[in-house]
């Protein structure tokens, strides 16, 4: 009895599992057999899913001004079995206007790729991308005699003139190593991915959702229209549109004032720490470097001298000269060891234990206070108040009093990166103690290694982002800092602002004493020449010798002097005295700025000699 | 009842104790599996390295496999029933730990991550639940009421169904529902049984399908359990009240759950991924149904190529064997799995031991649930639920798990064989 009901138990199962396997099999049947739908699907008309590709995001500068948007181009595609056995590729490369070697090179990759699989033999394939509209309107001609060539409309990166390159950086085909960590995302081989800059820290961002489209293909892979009328098809949706701080207009104005020279240049509007211009020279052409012919300008502009690929703004790191001269004033200011109405009399050279260590560049009234020394950028002067401000304090050591003065420092900003959104930046430097223990030996030196820091040179590096971030500090007398921003605006989000709170603490009077020497310094200082009619301007100049090639010419600048809505820091290499060059493209840029053009016929004139000054060629004079 | 000569160490010659026919079977099926992987990810926009390929990474997964099953095979078969419920409330504190810490991929929290390795705990659990259910029922009395052991099969099989539930992995959770089928074989009303299992199976399924085509496969059942009173001496009212309620209670399951706030009902539809599959499911259909009598030989299907499906080779891979291998390749390896699962049951039914058998019909119960949901599946035959084909479908963390599960029902079936040489 128990015997006959656990086999009548085990029967139950095995049916329920026989049961199960039968029904399977019926359906396998009925697929595979009865069913003709599916077989005529497989075999003639084939439903395909195609990606859709989302429209990228466009670049917008703060007044919504377009900086990067979105052309029409064409990729020329090969469809392998609809081809002849040999291509004409020379005749190709004529009607593309495109080096023969080019296109050979392609063709040859393409094949591989046939050969290898990794190409399918009855898909379209795009070998030539992003042809414009004019070579691919002479193609269009010509495609009668190259069959299994096609031109499929595609999108591409088209920027306005004298946009902001290394900011935005460019977009270029996906590689091997990058397609691993992107294929998880919807990225695939052939796609085009941000290089550097806004393009690549938001990629994600601007990129967008793929879409999915359902078509119904021949064997070939020839469209032969949509399934269910494109009614399940899921649109792409477009990537989020980016605002930047950036001011097109200044920026672009900037940039032909910095036309054949090299160097930075940053300006920023204090109040809400916005970077309106980020202009670094040499640059590249955007447009070039992404056209038919990009492997050629990619290469020319790799080659060429300065390094156009290097952004000056944000990465490179230059000695302050004399603008630091305001930054050190402050320091001392704020430690009580110097006053703002203490007068030093210039003896024009500056002994220490019997050498000469330091020269007033210019034999100048003796200062009467620190906006008459800033005025004249008096060497001496402010070689007292930095020995003053670490010796004064009867600190323990030098090495304390060092430390000391260098944390001051880094209360405006500099040793340090500002931005928060990971677009490659130095931090420059500001030597402590310990650096010149590691130099010398501990307490092994004496003040005379740091003598140069004062005035802005020696160990001291600052980045132009840094410079223009330090006098935002001084223009807003140290009230509501926030930190320098480069996106608005993130699709329909606003970013937020940090808000800055290390500055250091120094008396609203010692402040308007600063600023009121930079005014002295522009209307009748080492700047003098570049004020502007009807805007209270001021700022610093620097000028940093370098022994085997003219200087470099600095400017940290803002106006208006009351309230400041802008900062402007412009370094040009090689470009003689401060006064000269790098103050004039300030002034320029503040009077662009803040009026909206420059006016006056002596102020042209000073437009017209900035913009056709050359300061590249030194070593032919 | 127990027979404790049943769990003797193997000295001597363990290998040749291994039921020669159940170890073949899941070798078969196994290699078969990497064949397969192969053939279905054959994606000619990806390029991947050789040790990323997922064949060879399953090769590898096949490898490691060896390391627990010598374990196991060296190993007290008594053991394993010792150690059934401190495994299975491991497993379920590893369930509640990925809950908490585990990575979350394709929208469950269910997996830990180790580097390249992911593992799903929800995996092993089905073994070990299995243990549990298999030490629940040899521990009973033969003249408990029947209610007793239901109850506590019941619990046994309730917690890990509820903690994968809440890991957001509906499918999963399902195939702790089936190992109940194993209950079967012990001492209940198969009424009962029946009944439990088809109110849930109801109410779960009048949430995936429409309510029309539920009430169908209702009916459908009716009808099959009044030809089956025609055989057996079944009261006839009690099927068809039964039919009368469970096709009533599919039409209140869909208009109870119509009556929630929209964003409950979406979570709902999650939970049982439902939506946005109808274009995969067509793909399949056209996959499976262009193989054919023979299929278009191997690695060339044009179907399941060339698109960007990403479940190709894990959970819809079965549209690749009936494409490539057409009614005749598919039935092949259907046959194989049908012979793995009636091995299994023999198996089971010869062992001595009460904890050996359940165990086997457990494991049965669950390769049973697991083949004709995947393979259902991607012949639109049930809802799309994500499961794996057992051994087949890519992925290491599965079938290491099937490959213990398997391996672990050999060695309590070679002690068997042992104690049979012994008397
Ligand atoms: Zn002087």
């Amino acid at each position: 009895m128990m015997e006959n009901a656990a086999h009548r138990r085990a029967s139950v199962f095995l049916v329920l599992v026989i049961t199960l396997f039968v029904l399977l099999a019926l359906q396998l049947f009925n697929l595979q057999v009865l069913d003709e739908r599916y077989h005529a699907a497989a075999e003639e008309n084939v439903v395909k899913q195609r990606r859709t590709e989302p429209v990228r995001g466009e670049i917008y500068d703060r007044h919504g001004e377009k900086i990067a948007y979105n052309i029409v181009v064409y990729d020329l595609e090969a469809l392998y079995v609809a081809m002849e056995e040999n291509l004409d590729v020379e005749a190709l490369a004529e009607v593309l206007g495109m080096p023969l070697f080019e296109v050979q090179e392609r063709y040859d990759v393409y094949l591989e790729g046939i050969n290898s699989g990794t190409i399918p033999k009855v898909r379209k394939y795009p070998i030539i991308r992003a042809l414009d509209t004019t070579t691919s309107m002479r193609m269009r001609e010509q495609l009668l005699d190259f069959p299994g060539l096609s031109l499929s409309p595609s999108s591409r990166r088209e920027y306005v003139q004298y946009a902001p390159a290394h900011l935005l950086g460019y977009m270029g085909e996906i590689n091997k190593n990058e397609l691993k960590e992107y294929t998880t995302k919807g990225y695939r081989m052939g796609d085009y991915i941000g290089r550097g800059g806004i393009e690549s820290e938001f990629e994600y961002a601007l990129r967008g959702t793929n879409g999915e489209a359902y078509i119904i293909e021949d064997v070939y892979g020839a469209e032969r229209g949509k399934y269910e009328e494109g009614n399940s098809d899921i649109q792409a949706s477009p990537g989020n549109d980016l605002y930047l701080t950036i001011d097109l207009v200044l920026q672009q104005y900037a940039r032909s004032l910095m036309e054949n020279k090299k160097g930075a240049v940053v300006a920023i509007d204090p109040r809400s720490g916005e970077i309106l211009t980020l202009v670094s020279t040499p640059d590249y052409n955007l447009s070039e470097i992404m056209g038919v012919n990009r492997g050629e300008y990619f290469r020319s502009i790799s080659n060429a001298p300065g390094n156009p690929f290097l952004d000056r703004t944000l990465t490179g790191q230059y000695q302050p000269g004399s603008t630091f001269k305001t930054i050190s004033a402050l320091i001392a200011l704020s430690s009580r060891t110097w006053s703002r109405n203490r007068s030093y009399v210039c003896q024009y050279v500056y002994r220490l234990s019997g050498q000469t260590v330091l020269k007033c560049s210019h034999t100048h009234e003796p200062a009467q206070n620190i906006g008459q020394a800033l005025m004249h950028s008096c060497n001496p002067y402010f070689w007292e108040v930095f020995k003053k401000c670490v010796y004064g304090l009867r600190k323990e050591s030098y090495a304390q009093a060092l430390d000391d003065w260098g944390n001051a420092c880094r209360s405006f900003g500099l040793d340090t990166t500002l931005l928060d959104i990971g677009m490659a930046e130095s931090k420059g430097n500001v030597p402590l103690s310990s650096y010149y223990d590691g130099l010398y030996g501990q307490k092994r030196w004496a003040p005379t290694a740091m003598i140069s820091l004062g005035i802005g040179q020696g160990e001291l590096l600052l980045t132009p982002l840094q410079m223009a971030f330090s006098y935002s500090i001084v223009a807003n007398r140290g009230q509501k800092v926030l930190y320098p921003s480069l996106i608005r605006q993130i699709g329909q989000n606003a970013q937020s602002k940090r808000e800055y709170k290390d500055v250091l603490d120094v008396s609203w009077r010692d402040y308007e004493a600063v600023i009121d020497g930079m005014r002295l310094a522009v209307s009748s200082g080492t700047a003098k020449g570049n004020s502007i009619p009807g805007i209270s301007f001021g700022g610093k100049t620097g000028t940093v010798e370098k022994w085997d090639q003219p200087s470099h010419s600095m400017f940290v600048g803002m106006a208006p002097l009351k309230e400041p809505e802008i900062v402007i820091a412009v370094i040009v290499e090689n470009g003689g005295a401060g006064g000269s060059t790098a103050a004039p493209i300030a002034s320029l840029m503040a009077e662009k700025y803040l009026r909206g053009s420059v006016l006056g016929p002596n102020r042209k004139a000073l437009e017209y000699s900035i913009k056709i000054k050359n300061t590249l060629n030194w070593d032919e004079k | 009842m127990r027979n404790n000569s049943d769990f003797r160490i193997i000295s001597e010659r363990p290998l040749r104790l291994m039921d020669p026919a159940l170890t073949v079977l899941y070798l078969a099926i196994s290699i078969i599996g990497i064949f397969v992987i192969r053939s279905a990810s054959m994606d000619q926009e990806v390029v991947l390295e050789f040790w990323e390929e997922p064949h060879i990474r399953q090769i590898v997964w096949l490898f490691i496999t060896l390391v627990p099953a010598i374990v196991i095979l060296a190993m007290d078969g008594a053991f394993f029933f010792k150690m059934a419920f401190p495994l299975y409330v491991a497993s379920l504190i590893l369930l509640i730990i990925v809950m908490l810490f585990g990575a979350e991929i394709n929208g469950a929290r269910s997996w830990f991550r180790f580097g390249p390795v992911a593992l799903q705990p929800s995996e092993f659990a089905k073994t070990t639940t299995s243990l549990a259910v298999a030490a629940v029922c040899a521990s009973l009395d033969q003249d408990v009421p029947p209610k007793t052991l239901l109850r506590n099969a019941a619990a046994v099989l309730f917690l890990p169904f509820l903690l994968v539930v809440l890991q957001g992995d509906f499918g999963s959770a399902l195939v702790f529902v089936a190992i109940g089928l194993c209950l079967i074989r012990e001492n209940i009303p198969l009424s009962l049984f029946f009944m439990a299992l088809l109110l849930l199976l109801v109410s779960l399924f009048a949430l995936i399908m429409k309510a029309w085509a539920l009430a169908l496969w209702v009916v459908g059942f009716g009808l099959l359990g009044l030809l089956y009173s025609m055989v057996r001496r079944v009261p006839r009212r009690m099927i068809i009240m039964s039919t009368v309620a469970l096709l009533i209670w599919s039409q209140v399951v869909p208009f109870a759950y119509n009556l929630l706030a929209p964003h409950q009902k979406e979570r709902i539809s999650v939970v049982l991924g439902k939506g946005g599959d109808d274009w995969n499911l067509l793909q399949s259909k056209i996959a499976i149904g262009s193989g054919k009598w023979t299929g278009k030989g191997y690695a060339k299907g044009t179907q399941t190529k060339f698109d960007f499906v990403p479940e190709q080779n894990t959970d819809f891979i079965f549209s690749t064997v009936g494409e490539e291998g057409g009614l005749l390749g598919s039935f092949g390896l259907l046959i194989l799995f049908a012979l793995l699962i009636g091995r299994i049951v023999v198996v089971a039914e010869r062992q001595r031991s009460h904890f050996s058998r359940t165990y086997g019909y457990a494991i049965a119960s669950i390769l049973l649930f697991h083949v004709f949901i995947n393979v259902g599946m991607t012949m639109g035959m049930v809802p799309v639920i994500g499961i794996p084909l057992p051994l087949i479908s890519y992925g290491g963390s599965s079938f290491l798990s099937f490959s213990i599960m398997i391996i672990l029902f050999i060695r309590l079936d070679m002690g068997r064989k042992q104690s049979l040489a012994l008397s």
